[in-house]
């Protein structure tokens, strides 16, 4: 370590130290040689022309052409000096340059090592945050915050979540390690069909519940906001995982459909700890990697169950696993499964990749400084029926950033924003959120092995 | 020594001003020759491109030095040159002073 106001550099090949300072300071010599070459071309360029050599070469000709070649001969070495000065400064300043940014990457490399091994655990929700005693669905009721105190999030944690390119540069740079550095185009879902292979995907098992009247009594949503609350109210209520609400609308409109999918519950990153719960980390590279899964098979059987009718609208809503699964399902089931979805908002949820038709109206809200949405390693597309909105809510962590909170303080700033795309939106789903009653069913997808 | 003869032609001292100021040039250069040459060698760089501008820097260095030895050597002509001129105009002043001795001679034969 050296004195402050000094940076060290180490890495790359041929182990490299430098002392930027220094090379700045020399690169300043280096100027100050070029003035000094600079102002003597000015003089030399002149000297010629001057009347008092003129005058002198009508009396002494041959001294003078000694003269005129001579200072020809020493500009043409101060040029070379000149430019020589010029690069060499201009070449010491850009390493300099570049050894800062690498030494910043690899101060955020660090910060991504750290990530990568603590991150599933970060994703976690808190002890006792946001969690409820064990009971049976729909158990919904109000969502509480219990449990103590957060603890102080990890220097990690806290610069990965408030650098906004951070949290891509992890995905990317976590791609190009997994290809051997070799930039490969979707090679994030590559990467997650390789992984989702040692995981068993099993057979939906989707139980229903009776009507839930906490979710009722709120009412029919009136806003996007209401529709994440909805979905923060059933994934505070999930203690088994998997749990999905199917919403049925009555208005003036006619029916229309809501369903709500529920993110991941179980961070399983040993294949061989099997679990029931069809939310698993298994599912979440299935849907990463774009490929069925059974938490999306159980959504089309609750879907049936609920007695939802071919042609009525249907609009899903899901976070982050939850979003995945909705923006497979948006796809899926327009091919020729008798329902149509028309809407999809998803919360926190990598769904750049997937392939959902233009028919299907599209509110993706992604939060500044949440790792999950750039886990698909790309932007979300421009489309006229596809409105990304980037929010900035939730405490500087890895969890906080994800959460449903920040996502339901986010969604509420959507609300507020009058900005064409959003308010076209907010036109689109206007049947959606102009319901006069909301029956809503509970169904729980567990996996069958 | 020849008295320096005043000529319409010759600016004597910008000539020797111009020298003076080439060879502070000369001296200049010489300087930031060896400033950068001391600087060079607490230079705390190692790496494969430390190495590379260490060629190049000894290249610079190099063209500094006959930069400077140039400079050095202009100076020194124009002075010759300055004295070759004086000389010339000397002797052009004693050539119209000796001709102009002849036509006044002509001039008051009776």
């Amino acid at each position: 370590m050296r004195a402050a106001g000094s940076v060290s550099v180490r890495g790359g090949s041929g182990s490299i130290a430098a002392d930027l300072e220094q090379l700045a300071a020399f690169a300043a010599l280096l100027d100050g040689a070029a003035d000094s070459l600079a102002r003597m071309l000015r003089v030399l360029a002149h000297c010629l022309s001057e009347p008092a050599m003129v005058g002198a070469a009508a009396l002494d000709p041959v001294g003078a052409a000694q003269v005129a070649a001579l200072a020809g001969i020493a500009s043409a070495g101060a040029v070379a000096a000149l430019a020589g000065c010029q690069s060499a400064a201009a070449g010491l300043r850009s390493a300099a340059v570049s050894y800062r940014a690498a030494d910043e990457l690899g101060r955020r490399l660090a910060l991504l090592v750290a990530a990568g091994l603590e991150l599933p655990s970060a994703l976690a929700p808190p002890t006792g945050a946001l969690r409820l005693p064990a009971g049976p669905l729909p158990g919904s009721v109000p969502v509480r915050r219990a449990g103590p105190v957060r603890e102080q999030p990890a220097g990690w944690q806290s610069r990965l979540t408030t650098d906004p390119q951070l949290a891509a540069l992890a995905v990317r740079l976590a791609t190009l390690a997994g290809t051997g550095g070799v930039p490969v185009p979707g090679a994030t879902t590559a990467l997650a069909g390789l992984l989702a292979a040692r995981y068993a995907d099993g057979t939906p098992v989707v139980t229903g519940h009776p009507l839930d009247p906490v979710a009722d009594r709120a009412g029919p949503p009136r806003s996007s906001a209401d529709l994440i609350r909805a979905l923060a109210l059933r994934n505070a209520a999930d203690d088994g995982g998997g749990a999905v609400d199917v919403r049925i609308l009555d208005g003036p409109a006619g029916r229309r459909v809501i369903v709500d999918i529920t993110g991941t519950t179980v961070w399983n990153l040993d294949p061989r700890r099997r679990t029931a719960q069809a939310s698993d980390f298994g599912t979440d590279l299935r849907a990463l990697a774009n490929r069925s899964s059974v938490y999306e098979r159980g959504v089309v059987q609750a879907l049936r169950r609920a007695g939802v009718r071919p042609g009525e609208p249907i609009m899903l809503v899901g976070h982050s696993l939850g979003g995945m699964i909705a923006a497979r399902l948006a796809g899926q089931l327009q091919a020729g499964s008798g329902f149509t979805v028309t809407h999809l908002v998803t919360a926190g949820s990598p769904i750049g990749l997937a392939p959902i038709p233009r028919s299907v109206s599209v509110l993706a809200l992604q939060n500044a400084g949440d790792l999950v949405p750039e886990l698909d390693g790309v932007d979300n597309p421009r489309r006229g029926n596809w409105i990304t909105v980037r929010t900035d809510h939730g405490e500087p962590t890895v969890h906080g950033r994800h959460a449903l909170q920040a996502y339901l303080a986010g969604a509420t700033d959507a609300d507020a924003c009058l900005d064409p795309a959003l308010a076209g939106w907010r036109r689109s789903a206007a049947d959606f959120l102009t319901a006069d009653q909301v029956h809503t069913q509970v169904f729980q997808i567990r996996r069958a092995p | 020594m020849p008295m320096p003869v005043p000529s319409p032609l010759l600016d004597s001292a910008r000539l020797d001003a111009l020298s003076r100021e080439l060879a502070g040039f000369a001296a200049e250069l010489a300087a930031r020759r060896s400033e950068l040459w001391s600087r060079a060698g607490e230079l705390s760089w190692h790496s494969p491109a430390a190495r590379a501008f260490a060629t190049v820097l000894h290249e610079l260095l190099g063209q500094l030095d006959r930069a400077g030895g140039r400079l050095a050597e202009l100076s020194a002509t124009v002075r010759t040159h300055r004295q070759r001129a004086g000389d010339r105009a000397a002797a052009l002043a004693r050539l119209a002073h000796s001709g102009l001795a002849a036509v006044e001679r002509v001039v008051r034969l009776p």
